[in-house]
């Protein structure tokens, strides 16, 4: 059975509200999400286990791929994202790959490729690139076989804040 | 309907078209088969609402918004100017061949030599019996001055929405001369739409180049 079914994916997924601006913050209850406030920028390699909020600046890559993304409005992200389920209301330049669904908002700007298994977009929306709906893509495939999973080194224990839930690897933070 | 009453639509008021053609062509879609389509429009919720049905790529390469800097590449000393448009412009990635191109109704706001000079860049992506959709200002000598914002419903009609109320004159372009100014590419259908603009389907064959 394809493990990117559309006619199994009915449900409305919920979008997190865009956090207030804030330094980058973590909540550590179950269901919580990390955000990163519009005067962070990071470089690296993001990886955890929670939905997470960006609204500064992110380049290299975001992987979530069991949690949520979300772009905010004042979100720039240059980067590879992957996840379970992607929003985007700012500006982003790179690949976005979702196992379940992207969400465009009027306000983004994005230049690059779009690949999951359903894609909605509101009118107003400014994109180049490719989208991708087919549940048998490629991307999809290796994006999120368990195989792929399986081959990734395991992250190191966080270092961030304790909490034990997610990782930040980011190769050179600073203030924007 | 009488022809050209889309021009009297108001701004933010879409006109629902009938666009059999159109309709055609996405609904003859298989469903289990990939499918490649670029689309030369902005990126359009009701399309994308259509194709998530389907096991579909969309490229989406908006010339809409090169339109004045296209319109002025005319000459033969021009087409790197082109080229290099559409190589920044053109999805990157692995490429796959093109079966469906979408115009809309740009073609009515391209010179002809830039149509028959985009074209001929775009060949090589091509697939064999690639189709190319488009709609024309057909029976009103006038047209809006940008393009319309055109996209399908779900029920497969057209919403046709007027960008701009300024009004300038159509090229009211035949099937015949549009085709003869689009590479590899042969007629293969036409329609007369309830607003008076003409619906287009060219077939490539790179024999016919």
């Amino acid at each position: 059975m394809n493990m990117f079914n559309k006619k199994d994916s009915s449900t409305e997924t919920e979008a997190p509200r865009p956090a207030p601006e804030s330094p980058a913050r973590r909540e550590t209850s179950a269901g919580s999400r990390a955000v990163i406030g519009s005067s962070i920028h990071v470089d690296g390699t993001l990886r955890g286990n929670e939905d997470l909020v960006i609204e500064g600046k992110v380049n290299g890559t975001v992987e979530l791929k069991k949690n949520s993304v979300t772009i905010g409005a004042q979100g720039e992200v240059n980067a590879d994202v992957y996840a379970h389920t992607i929003f985007v209301d700012g500006t982003m330049e790179g690949n976005l790959v979702a196992a379940e669904r992207i969400v465009i908002r009027k306000s983004a700007k994005i230049r690059g490729s779009i690949t999951a298994p359903r894609v909605s977009l509101e009118d107003g929306a400014r994109f180049n690139g490719t989208i991708d709906m087919d549940p048998e893509s490629e991307v999809l495939s290796k994006a999120f076989s368990r195989q792929a999973d399986k081959q990734r080194p395991t992250p190191p224990t966080p270092t961030a804040n304790g909490s034990g839930k997610a990782e930040t690897k980011a190769a050179g933070s600073s203030a924007a | 309907m009488s022809a050209g009453a889309a021009l009297d639509q108001p701004l933010g008021s879409p006109l629902c078209l009938r666009a059999p053609v159109f309709a055609d062509l996405i609904g003859g879609l298989d469903e289990g088969q990939r499918h490649v389509i670029l689309d030369l429009g902005p990126a359009r919720s009701g399309l994308i609402e259509r194709l998530n049905v389907l096991r579909c790529r969309l490229d989406v390469l908006d010339l809409t918004r090169h339109l004045s800097h296209l319109i002025q590449l005319q000459s033969d000393d021009d087409e790197r100017a082109q080229q290099a448009i559409l190589a920044k412009s053109l999805p990157s990635g692995r490429p796959e061949p093109l079966q469906i191109v979408l115009c809309w109704d740009l073609l009515d706001y391209l010179p002809l030599a830039v149509t028959a000079r985009l074209l001929t860049l775009l060949r090589e992506r091509l697939a064999p019996a690639a189709r190319l959709h488009a709609l024309v200002e057909y029976a009103s000598p006038h047209m809006p001055i940008s393009p319309r914002r055109i996209g399908p419903n779900l029920e497969g009609n057209l919403l046709v929405e007027a960008t701009a109320p300024e009004l300038g004159p159509a090229p009211r372009h035949s099937v015949g001369t549009l085709a003869s100014h689009l590479p590899g590419f042969r007629a293969e259908r036409s329609m007369l739409l309830g607003n008076g603009m003409q619906e287009y389907l060219f077939r490539f064959s790179a024999a016919n180049v």
